[in-house]
């Protein structure tokens, strides 16, 4: 699938393929630019890909990045907005989560502050019941304890529900032990698409001597000289490694950092 | 989705626009009516109030469009909130369609009030009330509601979108005034000889007039005589025609003439909402979301063409190395959503894969 960005000789999407299975929470996780809502938008159906196509089974919900909603309805008015424009809708699971956050029903969309919205667009997306839910940095106006909380609770939809979580983000900290996968994305290309946790098991950061070449097979991320040693990053499965060589696992975030620079 | 619902919408989103629009009119029908004098008129003037409704009659086509057609769109696509609007199971087509029953039905019968009287002379039917009917007021209004809505989805900005439906209405108004309503039909003629001049019969439209020659078709005038002091005495005494004419549209026509105007623009606003839907539907960026997706048939044959196609139409992407060893096209982890625990609570068995294809 690739997009062209409107307007500009620009791919903001190329060859990005990928598939995701139910009941999976990924996290899309790039740098600013790098096309993380543009592919949100495609699978929402509010951009057309220039070639391919998405596929989604089930029904879709979007919170943009924005967290776009009527100024001048009252909270309430979202709630019956949803009723009202839905097939399918819970108003308990809706109400539950504002009553979750104490949001005021009276207030009108535009005095509610900016994390209080993002419940708002939230409650109103989860009462739709998706069996999709995209959400588009969703923890950005969060505090936070909120941001943990709503993690919880959303990983909570996803159990009980079934639901399939995406949502994208630039922190790395916020996935860790909530996606069970990884879309890593650069410049508008997929760099890294698999398991968290495979992922983690797979990267393995080797330390020694001053080497021009690996030490061991397989793909290196990132290599590093200094003076008189050299680390490699390399996809190599676990490959054990003799002295003076030492080798270690890598934290989630060394290895978002260390493919994102890679990708530049 | 149910028309009670988008009804609801339109009120809840628009009903300070609509409020404030309704209210101008009806204020606009009520200083119509009751100024009208009829044959009564003092002095052959006009009171003021009657003054004011018919300025209103005359933009009213223009406050529909700009109030009510332009923001339509506009407003959603300017502040986003169409991922809010489109984002339900409520088609983009079906959403607008809703919306433009409530405010074409009221702008139709808004039109209909604001054209019956023209605060004036009223029941006196004359070609300068032309605009002053019913059916000429609908069309307008239908008009411009269909420009202000398309030129909404264009700009994409409403106060763009407001003065540039103000100006294209206008526009389309002067042409069809100045230019077209005058030749819906042909034209009567009256011819008279130079002992006379030429009587346009009562109320009649005068449209054009000049010499006539001997076949009584108009003739020009030549150089000689439109350099002479008296054009008239010159054309006689030359022979160059034998009388003056006089081309009118007789006021038995007005009616017709309304009806044919009303007609024209309902065509021409047909058309636009035509012209909408199609952007809606297919493009303009907006596809509407959850209805049209199924999981289907994948077709990588399809994909992998149109992925091929992409470096050759910009060079740099030949010759930028592939940032990964791993294949990026076809990574697949297949799903299995069946045997999950949670799939029992759903509605449909329905695996929720998503599956993005290169």
């Amino acid at each position: 699938m690739s997009v062209v960005a409107a307007d500009v000789s620009k791919w903001s999407l190329r060859n990005v393929s990928f598939e995701l299975p139910p009941g999976s929470v990924t996290a899309i996780v790039g740098s600013n630019g790098s096309g993380k809502t543009t592919l949100l938008n495609v699978l929402a159906g509010h951009l057309e890909p220039e070639s391919g196509h998405t596929s989604i089974a089930g029904r879709v919900a979007y919170v943009a990045q924005h967290k776009p909603m009527y100024k001048s309805f009252k909270v309430a008015n979202v709630l019956q907005f949803g009723r009202r424009m839905n097939e399918v809708w819970d108003n308990d699971r809706a109400e539950q989560w504002l009553d979750r956050y104490r949001i005021p029903r009276k207030l009108q969309i535009e005095d509610l502050s900016g994390g209080q919205r993002t419940h708002v667009v939230l409650a109103l997306a989860l009462g739709s019941r998706p069996d999709v839910l995209l959400l588009d940095e969703p923890l950005a106006e969060l505090d936070p304890l909120a941001r943990r909380k709503v993690v919880r609770e959303l990983l909570t939809e996803v159990n009980d529900n079934g639901m399939t979580l995406i949502f994208s983000t630039h922190v790395v900290a916020e996935i860790g032990g909530v996606a069970d996968r990884l879309l890593l994305m650069s410049n508008g290309r997929l760099l890294v698409d698999g398991e968290t946790d495979a992922l983690l098991e797979e990267h393995v950061l080797y330390t020694g001597p001053h080497a021009s070449k690996s030490p061991v097979e397989g793909p290196v991320v990132l290599a590093k000289h200094g003076r008189s040693q050299s680390s490699y990053l390399v996809r190599s499965g676990g490959t054990r490694i003799d002295e003076p060589w030492t080798a270690r696992y890598v934290t989630l975030e060394e290895l978002v950092v260390a493919h994102l620079e890679r990708g530049q | 989705m149910k028309l009670e619902s988008l009804i609801w919408l339109t009120w809840r989103q628009h009903r300070w626009s609509l409020v404030a629009v309704v209210a101008v009119a009806m204020a606009a029908v009520y200083g119509l009516l009751t100024t009208e004098a009829g044959d009564r008129a003092l002095n052959n003037s006009m009171p003021i109030a009657g003054f004011y409704a018919l300025m209103v009659q005359l933009a009213f086509g223009a406050v529909v469009g700009s109030f009510w057609g332009a923001p339509l769109l506009a407003r959603e696509l300017e502040e986003r909130t169409y991922f809010v609007a489109w984002g339900q199971d409520v088609t983009p087509v079906q959403w607008l369609r809703g919306k433009l029953i409530v405010f074409g039905g009221l702008a139709v019968l808004l039109g209909a009030l604001v054209g019956n009287g023209d605060g004036f002379v009223g029941a006196t039917r004359s070609w300068g009330g032309f605009e002053a009917n019913s059916l000429v007021q609908v069309g307008y209004a239908v008009l411009g509601l269909s420009i202000g809505v398309l030129i909404g989805l264009l700009s994409r900005h409403v106060v763009t979108a407001m003065a540039a439906t103000l100006v294209v209405f206008t526009a389309v108004r002067v042409f069809l005034a100045v230019m077209v309503r005058d030749n819906y039909l042909p034209s009567d003629r009256v011819i008279a000889r130079w002992e006379d001049t030429p009587q346009v019969p009562d109320r009649g439209l005068e449209v054009a007039r000049g010499f006539a020659g001997p076949d009584f078709e108009p003739v020009a005038v030549p150089d000689r005589c439109v350099q002479a002091i008296n054009e008239n005495t010159c054309m006689r005494n030359s022979k160059a025609a034998i009388g003056t004419y006089i081309d009118y549209q007789p006021i038995e026509r007005l009616l017709l003439f309304q009806i044919i105007e009303f007609v024209l623009c309902a065509l021409i606003a047909a058309a636009l909402f035509a012209v909408i839907f199609r952007l809606l539907r297919n493009g303009g960026g907006w596809k509407p979301s959850r209805s049209h997706r199924r999981i289907g048939p994948l077709v990588p044959e399809d994909s992998v063409v149109t992925a091929e196609a992409e470096p050759s139409s910009e060079p740099e992407a030949a010759a930028e190395p592939e940032p990964r060893s791993e294949p990026e096209s076809e990574v697949a982890v297949e799903s299995g959503g069946e045997g999950e625990p949670g799939s029992g609570d759903q509605t449909e068995p329905e695996t929720a894969a998503t599956r993005t294809e290169g």
